[in-house]
């Protein structure tokens, strides 16, 4: 299917398709109309008067990615860690990282420098995504960065000099995992133990569940129950997944 | 017959790009093509999500400033629900193209090509 | 309601989510008879949680709606566990489980185990997701967590050319069709503004929602939406003309795999596309929703002819199982697009009993291939004379996918042909199809019985061991059991049906039975 069969075959698939969905969007409302139950979520997430439909969060995107829509986005973390799983498996078990001397203390102290405010930085991203934009994932692509920063400017045997190499990576993404996992299944637990209604990921309480958790985290700024502390478990299985896909990439590359 | 306003334009842009993409992935036999077009698919998907939750005017970001009013805020800022599914999207995009990645380097040493027309060990 | 019968099907979730990982950590640390221990414990525990949610959803509470984070539909996502779900959450948990006893053995010289027992604690997560939910976005999250899990999973034996290629053409194409169906998703959130499946049959019947009001687009949209989906799924559950991955990638995975493959991850396809072609968008009662029924039967004729005839031409084992697998989603299928109660209890059960007989044969198939070192059926000649026991088990199970009287698929098929002569219209002709498809599948799996009673005793490279026997020797025996408790399958059938073709009491469930004020 060479030539211009293929290309007439093309024209007139790209025709027919765009056509139908075409005649499927015409009656669809113009551009700026915002649904209702956006304006839900936007009205409710930082509603002081009614804090049965609240979020405590004044960002409405974080609200509902870890409470109004939380169970979505804890699958949409393990799908990510699929994919971290799916370079792992294919890549893992080539050579070893190892320590490569020869660097100035300049080049190691501002190699430091720069690490550290990079980190703070997603830090940062991530903690104030209730007020900011931001979140877990942002923060998390951040912190790879740094780690990423340091493989393509000096060389990845500069990374144990940064304490970190593949184990430790794994390690500290399933710790990450498992922060999210323990917040989720904490109200599942609370519901056995007490007998009362509570249901998974549930950040705040109501009027029909009871269970709740703080809703300041000791700073009166710092509101938003859950979402923070998970939103810190995900930028770190987020950032050390990044770290280790793109070792294991370049790792590959180098031996080729 | 219904005729197209200028605001349903981006509703027409989306249709020919979801189109373009199906019809790559489906007819072209690059395996890297192919992924390159499922994943401009997502993006269509995503620029219709944004369509449909955008304001026009004086639209603000969907975060309460301090000190505005709830019902205000409602009705000028833009729509998060879109939003968070083109997050979600994002993040999930990201798995794919790591796996169909991983897949095809691999599949480039065991047959050298990446051709679909060259990879025939099996019948189908 | 006692909390722990409610929060069963959402425990056992979450067990399978912790085993995901903890089993890549015990991998590092602690050596791969741990990961086995603890894959073996986690399983067996969402085994005992599905057998308590299905208690209670039949002899105690009846179905009931898990609001997740505490929110009511639309604002946040429902799990409905009813009499649709419930029993083939369990059927997931039996067949992972006696899958996970057979890879014990079956992978004993694999390297790197952990991370195919991580995947495979996704995928299982993924299912009972898909079971569950009743929120469309919801579903594209974990068709991703499934599929990519899935796609993983076919090359596991990444050293072998062929596993590969099987990998990339089953990972193009099942990402392509959850990418179509991401599109669809979209598109229902212009029309309806929410992504709950029971506001979209509400809405479509005049309801007007507190959260997310009534409908907002032209319902003329809603054919061109439905065949989105349909076609998604259909490359999802491989129905013919979007076939061609199938075959490919259930032959070429490890058997331990191919029979979670082709018993389950096809039928919760099909199931899912049930719930929201039932359930969502009503099917059949509304003008403009009955295009995708119709297109359910077309391409199930298609399927189950087309798969039965390539049957008659194979020479691999495994791939002549997968073409069996085509056959019999096409049956589902039509099943399905009759769309009358006895058309969907039929294909309910049949969801059941062919993936219970569908893992046992890749299972069987998986102990051939080890021990006479090749998949083709020419070298079975006179294995039956060397594995007695294993060729017992084997005939067993063909004897059940051709439908011989007394075991579990005779009842199924005998219902979907009895539900498609029983429908009006042009119906009663779709028997002829359907029996040339079964006729054909008969010869082939009879063909491939005599080739394993014929010849000489052959020498063999290795015995099954213990573990292996009994994991088969669980799902045959439950073929054998169902197949003569026709009665108690027909009321598992009939009451999924009922839950599931009545829409309003879907709607009420999901929508009403949670107390709130909204704001």
């Amino acid at each position: 299917m060479s030539g211009w069969r293929g290309s007439l075959l093309g024209v007139l698939f790209v025709a027919s398709m765009s056509s139908i969905l075409v005649y499927a969007f015409l009656g669809y409302p113009e551009l700026g109309f915002v649904r209702p139950l956006g304006e839900f979520y936007l009205f409710n997430t930082y509603n002081f008067e009614n804090q049965d439909w609240w979020s405590a969060s004044p960002n409405a995107v974080t609200g509902l990615l870890w409470d109004y829509r939380g169970y979505d986005t804890l699958y949409e973390t393990m799908v990510f860690y699929v994919g971290i799983v799916a370079v792992a498996m294919f890549f893992e078990g080539h050579a070893k990282l190892t320590k490569t001397g020869g660097m100035t203390v300049i080049v190691r102290a501002t190699a430091r420098m720069v690490f550290v405010f990079i980190l703070t930085s997603a830090f940062a991203i991530t903690i104030f995504s209730i007020k900011t934009p931001g979140g877990g994932f942002q923060g998390g692509s951040i912190m790879a960065i740094a780690y990423i920063a340091i493989i393509v400017a000096l060389s990845k045997g500069f990374l144990p000099e940064m304490n970190i190499d593949l184990e430790k990576a794994h390690i500290a993404k399933i710790i990450g995992l498992a922060l999210i996992a323990g917040l989720t299944i904490v109200p599942v637990v609370y519901s056995l133990a007490s007998g009362s209604v509570a249901y998974a990921l549930q950040n705040q309480p109501k009027a029909w569940a009871p269970f709740g958790y703080p809703t300041y985290l000791g700073l009166t700024s710092l509101s938003g129950g859950l979402i923070i502390p998970i939103q810190l478990g995900e930028m770190v299985h987020v950032g050390m997944g990044f770290t280790i896909m793109f070792l294991l990439l370049t790792m590959k590359e180098r031996e080729d | 017959m219904m005729i197209a306003t200028a605001g349903q334009l981006p509703y027409i842009l989306v249709a020919i790009m979801a189109s373009i993409c199906i019809y790559a992935a489906l007819f072209k036999s690059n395996l890297f093509k192919k992924m390159l077009a499922i994943f401009l698919l997502t993006d269509a998907v995503n620029l219709l999500f944004i369509i449909q939750g955008y304001r026009l005017g004086n639209s603000i970001p969907p975060i309460i400033p301090p000190g505005m009013d709830p019902s205000d805020f409602a009705s000028i800022a833009v729509d998060p629900l879109a939003h968070y599914f083109v997050v979600t999207a994002v993040v999930i995009g990201l798995a794919e193209v790591a796996t169909l990645t991983a897949l095809i380097i691999y599949t480039y040493k065991h047959y050298g090509t990446i051709e679909t027309k060259k990879i025939k060990e099996l019948r189908g | 309601m006692n909390p722990l019968l409610v929060q069963a099907p959402i425990l056992a979730m979450l067990l399978t989510l912790l085993g995901s990982f903890l089993c890549v950590l015990l991998g590092m640390f602690a050596g791969r008879r741990s990961v086995e221990l603890l894959s073996g414990v986690l399983t067996a525990a969402t085994i005992l949680l599905s057998s308590l949610a299905l208690i209670n959803v039949y002899l105690l509470d009846g179905p009931y709606v898990y609001f997740m984070g505490g929110w009511p539909p639309p604002v946040g996502i429902p799990y409905v566990i009813d009499r649709f779900s419930a029993p083939l959450s369990l059927v997931v948990s039996v067949i992972f489980f006696a899958t996970m006893v057979y890879s014990v053995r079956y992978l004993e010289k694999d390297r790197d185990v952990k991370w195919y027992y991580s995947l495979r604690f996704l995928m299982q997560t993924g299912m009972y997701g898909l079971l569950f939910t009743g929120d469309m976005f919801h579903i594209f999250v974990m068709l991703e967590l499934m599929g990519l899990s899935a796609i993983l999973l076919v090359p596991f034996r990444k050293e072998v050319k062929a596993s590969v290629e099987a990998g990339i053409k089953y990972g193009i194409y099942d990402i392509l069709a959850i990418t179509i169906y991401y599109l669809s998703t979209a598109m229902i959130f212009g029309m309806f503004g929410s992504m709950t499946i029971a506001e979209i049959s509400a809405k479509l019947g005049g309801y007007v929602s507190p959260f997310s009001g009534g409908i907002f687009a032209d319902p003329s949209a809603l054919p061109v939406i439905v065949a989105l989906i349909v076609w998604s799924f259909a490359i999802g559950a491989a129905i013919v003309p979007q076939h061609f991955w199938l075959p490919d990638a259930h032959s070429m995975a490890p058997s331990s795999i191919s029979a979670i493959l082709s018993g389950l991850l096809v039928q919760v396809n099909i199931a899912v596309l049930a719930r929201i072609l039932f359930d969502g968008f009503a099917a059949g009662s509304l003008p403009g929703s009955a295009v995708g029924l119709q297109l359910l039967v077309i391409l199930g004729i298609a399927s189950s002819v087309v798969g039965a005839a390539f049957m008659l031409v194979q020479s691999d084992i495994k791939r002549l199982i997968a073409y069996s697998t085509i056959t019999n989603l096409g049956l589902i299928t039509i099943g399905l697009g009759v769309g009358t109660p006895l058309g969907v209890s039929a294909a309910y059960l049949h969801i059941i009993n062919h993936a219970f007989v569908k893992a046992s044969l890749f299972m069987i198939a998986g102990v051939f291939i080890h021990a006479t070192g090749s998949r083709e059926i020419g070298a079975l000649r006179g294995i039956s004379k060397a594995l007695p026991g294993t060729s017992l088990l084997y005939t067993l199970g063909t004897l059940a996918a051709i439908g011989f009287p007394p075991l579990s698929m005779f009842w199924s098929k005998l219902l979907l042909l009895l539900s498609v002569l029983s429908a009006g219209g042009v119906y009663p002709y779709l028997v002829l199809p359907m029996v040339v498809s079964i006729v054909f599948e008969s010869i082939a799996q009879i063909r491939l019985l005599a080739i394993i009673y014929s010849g000489e005793k052959r020498a063999v490279n290795c015995r099954p061991s213990l573990p292996v026997i009994l994991s088969i020797g669980i799902m045959i025996s439950i073929i054998v059991v169902t197949g003569l408790m026709p009665n108690l399958l027909f009321e598992f059938g009939r009451l999924a049906a009922e839950d599931l073709l009545n829409v309003s009491g879907y709607v009420d469930l999901v929508l009403k039975s949670l107390n709130y004020t909204a704001p």
